[in-house]
């Protein structure tokens, strides 16, 4: 961010402010121009006498020249128009370069903060400066040259204009000027008082709409609505007064300005038509100058709104920018000190002098810390809690700059190497990874988003890593249950085979007692009315609603319709029979009634009109019998008669639909594969039976022994891996998304991986096959892991024992156990509490 | 198939028998109809009770979890309830029960029972009847265990 506003409008906004000067220049000419015709037309064409006049050789009566005089005041005021679009058109969009140009820099800006510095920002604070802060500025910026320059111009071309008619005219016109000149500042200082109040009340006002936020679950459980509903009354009543006296301040002068404006006209009837009676000024001028001087009003009060602003604007360009201010020992460096091949760390050292590190000022988490580690071997750092040994951890990962003392591997110094160098070396866990919005193969490959020079790993080593960390089930499952839109031709061939297998499967050993197949000449019993009818499913852009309509229309030409009237009606009567004598607002009624609470009202007319309803009654008892799925509600049988004609309808409801959406319907066709259910549906291809004992689990595993001896098995992990797993990673689960963020530090370049505590929300059985992997000889890369219970570091090459700020004890498990200190007593401690044991 | 019919399965049971048809239609709509193929494990000893059992069709065997091999203790056929005392009193399930052929279950949450009860008051009545009588038999059984031992070694 530029030092100053106007630095900031001079410098970034530099080419279309000129181009906004220019075409305010051309304005002016124009401007005189229209204020000047007007004049001649009623001095000279009206009222003048000398005629026919001569205009290079051309003769031209009063009439002719009245209509030329005409036709040029037309055309200027063509081009005026023309030009203000123009001009209006290019400041809008310097405003919205401007806040381009400001949420860029910021945004550059904020990314680049050190993790200390960035991490005072609430997420909800960094939005509202890029959002709602840098918008008024940017409006700012659009007109901050060019109103002064044209505001400025217009008055003081029209003042111009005033003064040549009539020099005492023109100094009445000008009379009161001083005195606004006056009040406006004083007026503005009170304004600006209370603009840096308004800032400082809403940045306390969103700090209590955060709490109340992120506290929400607390609040609720000890019932503190009212006291956060007391606390945000008062924030927003503080703010609301804040506002309000600003704009008592704010109209109260525009009230003195309306005055002072009424005032000028007075003077000009008084001593304009004195000097027209006088003879000293003609009639044609006074006009003139009376309209020139209500064009007078609106640049000045413009201005005078405009220095206000300006006033505003900066306090809030100040505000930000101290906002973003980094002090110089916060900066981050952008060169490497050193330009140097990376570093093999099998063959260095990793060393702490006398490191000393806070976050918060005056509270160091690190003080005086020594060490020396081999980079390459398996370190686990210990310590009781609350000693800050997530920080110091993250230290060691280099994503915090150490306030004194060095800390190096081999001739990087963390103090002084840019964050992009060290993030390809050494790669940091979190007790939560974040996962962000994107596939699960663009996760797991972010790393090399970064480290250009790195090949990405082969699909081959991405397997093994999920098989390692026992990721592949789940992410099968994530290939079978979610949609996908990118299968080959052979996979959904494939998919249709395996159909056939388990429909086999399942009659040979289960009849029709499982599933209630999807068979385009069978009524199927699990399925609802609707789907039933319909069989099939609309594309996403068709809510059900609408297709609701083109079933009932077809529903009515083809004559079915007194007949699922009539299915409607019985159903009606049998939800009023079971549901009737409860209250409107029983749970009841919204957790099982087919018919809930607010149209109860509707369909107990529609019963008692019954059969003579109208259409829109029609409509709904139809709606009624569609949502009725025989083998769940079991209130009304479907006779065959009518299961026949309903397995008759889909054909035409087929062709009907087609014939004005052809495509965007997809049909159950045995034979074909449907994109718009999972795998797993287009296997199993039916509905299971309604109430089936654990029916999902049972079908789960005849599907798994189908896959066992398929080749889809491998498929389904493919496409799990482009699975977007949405923001945050909120389509996956806490689990897969920890698991995923350990699998990208396992598959990136880096040579070291810094855990802190990273399998503490893992379950057990998942915590020990990471311990086992990382322990393993198998795992190529150096290890830092920051373990959540002592006994964990069982195995680990390396113990650091981290306590008061420093490395109390360092040397093997063993080692540190007979040396009897604090390590030892540590353990005993978490022995006796019985913490379940991961190594 | 149909809820009438199960409303007709319900009416012969006695907890039920004095409930008017509307509100056994409520309870068997309401209720969740499971299905269980022979041999599943409806529920093992030990579990927390937190449903009651009514079978609509079928029988199941109750076993002790030490005999699960051996003949069941009893068996459960259509139309008996099962549970509705380790529900209401939240003690697990004391015995296991296992589906001897395909049957079908009407299962009650707890918390949709007592929604019941407080909708149907004659159920509760029932209830008590059904308990008191329950415990009176108990109390019989009781002191005739103690006039035939003579002493308090009762287990």
């Amino acid at each position: 961010m530029q030092q100053t506003l106007f630095k900031f409008i001079t410098i970034e906004t530099k080419r279309q402010q000129i181009f906004l000067i220019c075409l305010t220049l051309l304005s002016f000419p124009l401007l005189y121009a229209l204020l000047n015709i007007p004049k001649i037309i009623i001095n000279d064409a009206l009222g003048g006498k000398h005629f026919p006049k001569e205009y290079s050789g051309f003769h031209l009566d009063q009439i002719n020249y009245l209509f030329i005089l005409s036709i040029i005041f037309f055309i200027l005021v063509l081009l005026n128009g023309t030009l203000k679009f123009f001009m209006n058109y290019s400041q809008g969009k310097t405003t919205e370069f401007a806040s381009y140009v400001l949420r860029e820099q910021i945004f550059h800006d904020i990314i680049k903060f050190r993790l200390s510095h960035f991490q005072r920002y609430s997420s909800s604070e960094l939005i509202h400066i890029m959002a709602t802060e840098v918008e008024p500025i940017g409006n700012f910026v659009g007109e901050s040259i060019a109103l002064p320059f044209r505001q400025g111009g217009t008055l003081l071309t029209l003042l111009l204009f005033v003064f040549i008619q009539d020099i005492y005219m023109g100094l009445a016109a000008i009379s009161l000027y001083p005195l606004q000149v006056y009040l406006v500042p004083i007026f503005q200082r009170k304004m600006n008082i209370l603009t840096r109040k308004r800032s400082h009340a809403q940045h306390q006002f969103g700090e209590k709409i955060q709490e109340a936020s992120e506290g929400i679950i607390d609040i609720k459980s000890y019932a503190l609505q009212n006291r956060f509903t007391q606390i945000y009354d008062n924030e927003a009543k503080n703010l609301f007064e804040i506002k309000s006296n600003f704009f008592k301040e704010k109209y109260l002068l525009k009230f003195f300005n309306n005055i002072i404006g009424n005032i000028v006209p007075f003077l000009f009837y008084a001593i304009g038509g004195y000097f027209v009676i006088k003879g000293h000024l003609s009639l044609g001028a006074l006009v003139s100058i009376l309209a020139a001087h209500k064009d007078l009003q609106e640049p000045w009060i413009e201005l005078l709104d405009y220095y206000q602003r300006l006033d505003d604007t900066k306090i809030r360009y100040e505000n930000l920018k101290r906002k973003l201010n980094v002090p110089p020992e916060s900066q981050i460096p952008t060169q490497p000190s050193i330009q140097n091949e990376p570093t093999d760390l099998s063959k260095t050292v990793l060393v702490g002098k006398n490191l000393y590190f806070s976050i918060m000022k005056g509270n160091p988490i690190v003080e005086a810390a020594s060490f020396t580690l081999k980079p390459f071997e398996k370190t686990a750092i210990v310590s009781s809690s609350g000693e800050g040994k997530g920080v110091f951890t993250q230290l060691l990962a280099g994503l915090h700059y150490p306030d004194a003392g060095e800390l190096y591997i081999s001739n990087h110094t963390f103090l002084s190497e840019p964050e992009k160098l060290l993030g390809n070396e050494i790669h940091f866990v979190d007790r939560e990874a974040y996962i962000f919005s994107g596939s699960i193969k663009e996760n797991l490959l972010l790393p090399y988003a970064a480290a250009h020079e790195h090949r990405e790993p082969s699909k081959e080593k991405i397997i093994e890593i999920i098989q390692k960390l026992n990721l592949q089930k789940d992410f099968e499952y994530i290939g079978l249950t979610k949609l996908f839109s990118n299968l080959t031709d052979s996979t959904k061939n494939e998919i249709i085979q395996l159909r056939q297998t388990f429909k086999k499967y399942i009659i040979e050993q289960y009849g029709d007692t499982m599933i209630d197949f999807y068979e385009n000449k069978k009524f199927n019993q699990n399925l609802s009315l609707f789907e039933n009818l319909t069989f099939g499913l609309a594309i996403h852009t068709y809510s059900i609603e609408e297709v609701e309509k083109y079933v009932k229309k077809l529903l009515r030409q083809v004559g079915l319709l007194d007949i699922f009237l009539k299915i409607g009606y019985d159903i009606a009567q049998t939800m009023f029979d079971m549901f009737a004598d409860l209250s409107p607002n029983h749970p009841f009624l919204e957790e099982f009634s087919l018919i809930k609470a607010p149209e109860l009202k509707d369909y107990k007319k529609i019963i008692e009109n019954y059969p003579n309803i109208i259409l829109e009654d029609q409509s709904k008892l139809l709606s009624l019998c569609f949502r009725f799925t025989p083998a769940r509600h079991r209130v009304t049988n479907i006779s065959e008669s009518i299961q026949e004609k309903i397995v008759l309808f889909r054909e035409e409801f087929k062709a009907f639909f087609n014939e004005e959406h052809p495509d965007e319907f997809l049909y159950y066709d045995e034979k074909e594969y449907n994109p718009l259910l999972p795998i797993w549906n287009n296997i199993i291809f039916g509905k299971m039976i309604y109430g089936l004992a654990a029916g999902q689990s049972k079908i789960d595993i005849i599907i798994q022994n189908i896959l066992e001896k398929s080749t889809l098995k491998s498929c389904l992990l493919e496409l799990a891996l482009d699975y977007n797993v949405g923001l945050g990673g909120r389509n996956i689960s806490r689990t897969q998304r920890q698991l995923i963020g350990i699998a990208r530090a396992f598959l990136s370049p880096a040579q070291l991986i810094v855990l802190d505590k990273a399998t503490i929300v893992l379950d057990v059985a998942h915590q020990r096959i990471i311990l086992d992997y990382v322990l393993s000889k198998d795992f190529k890369k150096g290890v830092i892991w920051s373990v959540h219970e002592s006994q964990m570091a069982k195995r680990f090459d390396t113990v650091l024992l981290f306590k008061d700020g420093r490395v109390l004890e360092q040397g093997n498990f063993k080692e540190l156990l007979e040396f009897d200190g604090a390590f030892k007593k540590l353990y005993d401690q978490e022995q006796n509490l019985g913490v379940i044991h991961v190594a | 198939m149909l809820l009438e019919d199960d409303v007709n399965l319900l009416k012969t049971i006695p907890l039920f028998s004095k409930i008017e048809p509307n509100k056994l239609k409520l309870i068997a709509f309401t209720g969740e109809r499971l299905i269980f193929k022979k041999g599943d494990v409806i529920f093992n000893k030990g579990e927390e009770g937190q449903t009651i059992m009514i079978i609509l069709e079928g029988e199941a065997n109750v076993l002790l979890p030490t005999q699960k091999h051996v003949e069941p203790i009893a068996i459960v056929k259509k139309g008996e309830i099962i549970g509705e005392i380790a529900t209401l009193c939240n003690i697990p399930r004391t015995m296991t029960l296992i589906a001897r052929t395909d049957s079908i279950f009407l299962s009650l949450t707890k918390e949709l029972f007592l929604k019941l009860i407080r909708e149907i008051p004659d159920l509760a009545v029932q209830i008590i009847h059904d308990l008191a009588k329950r415990l009176a038999n108990t109390i019989e059984q009781f002191e005739a265990k103690i006039a035939l031992h003579g002493d308090n070694n009762v287990s």
